[in-house]
């Protein structure tokens, strides 16, 4: 139809709108309101013994900054994100370069990519738990033999607790970025590849003028969603390490369950909560706009790149960049 | 079967105004046809008498009552799609029978009424098929079944026949002035192929960027359009139009070059007035001669392109006009020869000569105009 | 494009290395799975120990064995996967149909305030599960919800809606519109050409949909964890976590390792059963319908 979108009968929109406010009422009632009564928590400081309230209004909120171990678990936060997206964003990468290109078994390896984000994070953390386990790990069990560590070598310690259950959670979340990637890569018109191998350019170079520009919105995407999902992550890490060894992985999910659960503390948890989603609000914020601006930088480099002459047969077309 | 009244109908979506104060009357039992160019207006206008789209002004009104309150699915109309629009995932048989379910009509009578379509339509081998079997012509056929399985009381047909080959076009074409016949409905076809407005309808509304511009019997609409929009759209090859400052001439007009005996009257006059003296002089290429055969000499040229069709030729003239050179397309026989440069005369009945103002208006021959 | 050697041995390294990654972890808790009971803690991961069975599933599977032999605790496993059955099951369906039918108000029609209520649906989606934590279990304790199928699939529910909805409105959207309108045509209500029609347009994206919030509900540990922890109506993540070798005071000390191994390996199952149930019907769907298929992406 050359048509304009969506023409319809003017009484579809009340039907639509019925249905729509339902569906919002429901929402408000079930998500709403809890979330304004947590605020109303957060401004209160609960004795469970004792049963009684007591408003401090935002006295959890400086406690908790300028408490040095919610910093810390802040901290460790952002730097599991960090390591979370960058090595999400590379792995993923790499997985849907691989599948997309065309090799036998391609259509059953596509299926297995989407194992670990179909299990669960418990599963997850069992799987890595039979590698990481000093015991009885696979990795100590492939290592020792070979005399390159010893019986019960600690994987995860004070040092690297963090770090493995950012590569567990990668290995989860990874094959959504991939998928993302793999839609973003099979937009790429394969005559812009075929301009750039008869400019005799090298793999690489194609990988860099052709491929990478192009994904660059896939990436912000990929960025965005990693951080929003990283940030929150709290099963992987509670069924991996439980925070531990001591506090060593304890992000600041963790330490707002411990709030919960450990010392009962619902007005400190309830605060922490805001300030998790806030910091989570702005990091992806962040992210997004740095990432939307650089788009610009990207254009104008590889329009300088292009200018460089290259060596060239005779009567071959230039790539045209997108 | 209805009487179908459109009053001031208008629907603009924000910007865009897709009909623009339709009035049209359409009578009980009439084959109407609404031409023009391919756009957003006519289909419009056909979801909104079938109930699919609200106007944003005006009323639509069945046999005198207003459908402003009644949903499509209580309007019994029946439509053909442009795009045929098949329930995918049902077979030929339940496709045609869906209506009749939803009438809750008994299945001995579902499976009669399904059965007897399929006859006439051809199709009865196909009742266990689904749509993405079946060829471009038998999908048409199980959507014109699908439509006339029922009893409505319009029928409405958004371009059937565009997605057809040419053979097939024409073949659908009579069997759907046949199916007029034999129903006897009130059919509502949409259309931008002048050759099927002419040969269906009983009347023809010609329509342009939502606005109606003429609405009449194709004779009618062939031999008095009312203005240039109408008399662009009619005939093939269109009419030849040609704009000049109307000079009297001892009982003669000239105009761009070209001498025509037709009365320069003050209705002429105050319409030049009003263009600063530029009006469009019309005249169909099958109206002009080469030869005089008692035809009056209009003008005279040389050749400038040939355009032979087997059947038909056509021969492209200039002559001398405003600025020098105009071009003017005269159909000849098929078996003149023509070179480029040949000098040739021009000849054309009074009769045949049409005057438009300079909004496009037809102030020459007066009389019958928009009806 | 052909390729040079080169660059084709690139290709099955990467498909190599690609497959070790994703796989290699899952071989790992396979292997254990089929190992014999203890022969984990001897710690001979690598060797090939006699006696690798499927003894372990043969007795996840007959829970009347494991009772004799391991007592309560293993039950609590299998209780597991009755519950999580049970609770993603309705949240499959009532989320699945609550989704088809917001979705279908999203994506086809137009009404005032439509992008704000959009962004007031979606906005659920932005917070960390944490912050409604503390309020809902609060609130559903208040409720003696706790412990209950129900205060749990409510819970999933307001999670899993919006997210479906929003799937489901960009599929509705691209339906071919005019088919709709026929239905309308031919004496369909809107909610009858929802059902007669759409719907079954529709039924590759609704079958994806369902996958989806089955496959949530099934997998998610905290919110289990909190409100069904520890009870009868316990769900099987955090079922599958006490026996986990990081749990401090359970763990697998009454599960043993090769049978947690193994439960974990079972508790795929399901969901992945029903994904490759979903990808056939609609794979089914493709095949008949090209005509249909042009609507699918």
């Amino acid at each position: 139809m050359k048509c304009l979108a969506q023409p319809l009968e003017r009484s579809d929109a009340r039907f639509a709108f019925t249905i729509v406010v339902g569906l919002l009422l429901l929402n408000v009632i079930i998500f709403i309101l809890p979330l304004i009564y947590a605020a109303w928590i957060s401004f209160h400081d609960r004795d469970v013994i004792l049963r009684t309230q007591e408003f401090v209004g935002l006295d959890h909120y400086r406690r908790i900054l300028s408490s040095p171990e919610a910093i810390a678990a802040i901290f460790r936060s952002i730097i599991f994100t960090a390591v979370a997206v960058i090595l999400s964003l590379l792995i993923g990468l790499g997985i849907a370069l691989v599948l997309n290109e065309d090799f036998p078994g391609r259509p059953l390896l596509r299926a297995v990519i989407l194992l670990p984000w179909a299990f669960s994070e418990v599963v997850t953390a069992t799987a890595w738990i039979f590698i990481l386990n000093p015991t009885f790990g696979a990795l100590t069990g492939l290592l020792r033999p070979l005399g390159l560590v010893e019986a019960n070598h600690a994987w995860i310690n004070e040092n690297t607790a963090l770090y493995w259950v950012a590569i567990a959670f990668v290995w989860h979340i990874a094959p959504l970025g991939a998928l993302f990637f793999l839609a973003g890569l099979q937009t790429i018109p394969d005559s812009l590849y075929q301009a750039a191998r008869i400019d005799r350019a090298p793999a690489l170079s194609r990988f860099f003028h052709v491929t990478l520009p192009y994904l660059h919105p896939t990436v912000v995407i990929v960025v965005v969603v990693v951080t929003m999902e990283a940030f929150r992550s709290f099963d992987l890490l509670f069924a991996l390490t439980r925070g531990g060894p001591g506090a060593a992985s304890q992000t600041f999910p963790m330490l707002i369950f411990r709030y919960t659960f450990e010392f009962s503390q619902y007005g400190l948890a309830a605060a922490a909560s805001y300030i998790l989603a806030a910091i989570s609000m702005i990091i992806t914020t962040v992210c997004y706009v740095v990432l939307m601006r650089r788009r610009h930088i990207a254009r104008i480099a590889a329009a300088a790149i292009d200018a460089i002459p290259r060596p060239r047969a005779a009567g071959t077309r230039v790539a045209t960049q997108p | 079967m209805a009487a179908v009244v459109l009053q001031h109908v208008s629907r603009r979506y924000r910007e865009t105004i897709a009909v623009d104060s339709l009035d049209l009357e359409i009578v009980d039992k009439e084959f109407v046809v609404l031409l023009g160019p391919s756009g957003c207006g006519k289909t419009t206008i056909l979801n909104m008498i079938a109930g699919t789209d609200t106007p944003t002004s005006g009323r639509i009104l069945f046999d005198s009552r207003s459908m402003e309150q009644v949903p499509p699915e209580k309007r019994n109309v029946a439509m053909v799609f442009q795009t045929i629009a098949l329930y995918p995932h049902k077979t030929v048989y339940e496709n045609i029978a869906f209506p009749l379910r939803m009438a809750r009509l008994s299945r001995p009578e579902i499976d009669g009424r399904v059965r007897a379509a399929a006859r006439v339509l051809r199709i009865g081998e196909l009742l266990d098929r689904r749509p993405h079997e079946l060829s471009g012509g038998q999908r048409q056929r199980v959507a014109l079944g699908r439509a006339v399985v029922r009893d409505p009381v319009v029928f409405l047909f958004d371009e059937p026949l565009s997605a057809l080959d040419a053979e097939l076009r024409a073949e659908m074409r009579v069997e759907i002035k046949k199916l007029h016949e034999r129903l006897g409905g009130t059919f509502i076809y949409v259309t931008h192929d002048q050759v099927e407005a002419l040969t269906m309808a009983d009347r023809i509304a010609v329509m342009d960027t939502g606005k109606l511009r003429q609405f009449g019997t194709p004779d009618e609409v062939y031999h008095r359009p009312a203005n240039i929009s109408v008399a662009r759209s009619i005939g093939s090859p269109g009419m030849n139009l040609i704009d000049g400052r109307p000079v009297e001439n001892a009982g003669t007009v000239r105009f761009a070059g070209l001498r025509v005996a037709i009365p320069f009257d003050d209705a002429m006059t105050t319409a030049a007035r009003g263009s600063r003296g530029m009006l469009t002089l019309g005249v169909r290429p099958e109206a002009l001669s080469i030869k005089p055969i008692g035809l009056p000499l209009i003008g005279e040229g040389r050749v400038y392109a040939i355009e032979p069709l087997g059947s038909d030729q056509f021969v492209h003239v200039t002559y001398g006009g405003t600025d020098g050179t105009e071009l003017i397309k005269v159909r000849t026989s098929p078996d003149a020869r023509f070179q480029v440069g040949d000098a040739i005369s021009l000849h054309a009945s009074p009769a045949e000569i049409y005057l438009f103002d300079g909004i496009g208006d037809r102030i020459f021959p007066s009389g019958l105009r928009l009806r | 494009m052909k390729k040079t050697p080169g660059e084709r041995a690139i290709l099955w390294v990467g498909v190599a290395l690609v497959t070790a990654w994703t796989l290699v972890p899952i071989a790992v808790m396979v292997w254990v799975s089929l190992m014999p009971l203890d022969a984990l803690i001897d710690y001979g991961l690598l060797q090939w120990p006699s006696g690798m069975s499927l003894a372990n599933y043969r007795a996840l599977l007959g829970i009347a064995n494991i009772n004799a032999v391991f007592g309560g605790e293993a039950v609590a496993v299998a209780l597991g996967f009755f519950n999580s059955a049970v609770v993603a099951g309705a949240v499959a369906v009532i989320g699945t149909a609550a989704a088809v039918i917001g979705g279908y108000a999203f994506g086809r029609f137009d009404f005032p305030l439509k992008n704000a209520l959009l962004f007031a649906l979606l906005s659920v989606r932005v917070l960390p599960p944490i912050a409604v934590l503390i309020p809902y279990f609060v609130i559903l304790s208040t409720l003696h919800l706790v412990g209950t199928y129900v205060g749990l699939i409510v819970t999933y529910l307001t999670a899993v809606v919006p997210l479906l909805t929003w799937v489901l409105m960009d599929y509705f959207a691209s339906l071919p519109l005019e088919i709709e309108r026929a239905a309308r045509i031919d004496g369909c209500g809107r909610l009858r050409t929802l059902w007669h029609v759409t719907m079954p347009m529709a039924a590759p994206g609704i079958a994806a949909a369902f996958v989806i919030a089955f496959l949530t509900a099934w997998n998610e540990l905290l919110f289990g964890l909190v409100l069904t922890g520890g009870t009868a109506k316990q769900t099987l993540s955090p079922a599958l976590l006490a026996f986990s070798p990081t749990m401090p005071s359970t763990g697998t000390a009454n599960l043993g390792m090769t049978l947690f191994a193994a439960s974990s390996v079972l508790s795929t199952v399901p969901p992945l059963f029903l994904a490759l149930l979903a990808q056939r019907y609609i794979r089914r769907l493709n095949v008949a319908d090209p005509v249909l298929s042009q609507v699918l992406r």
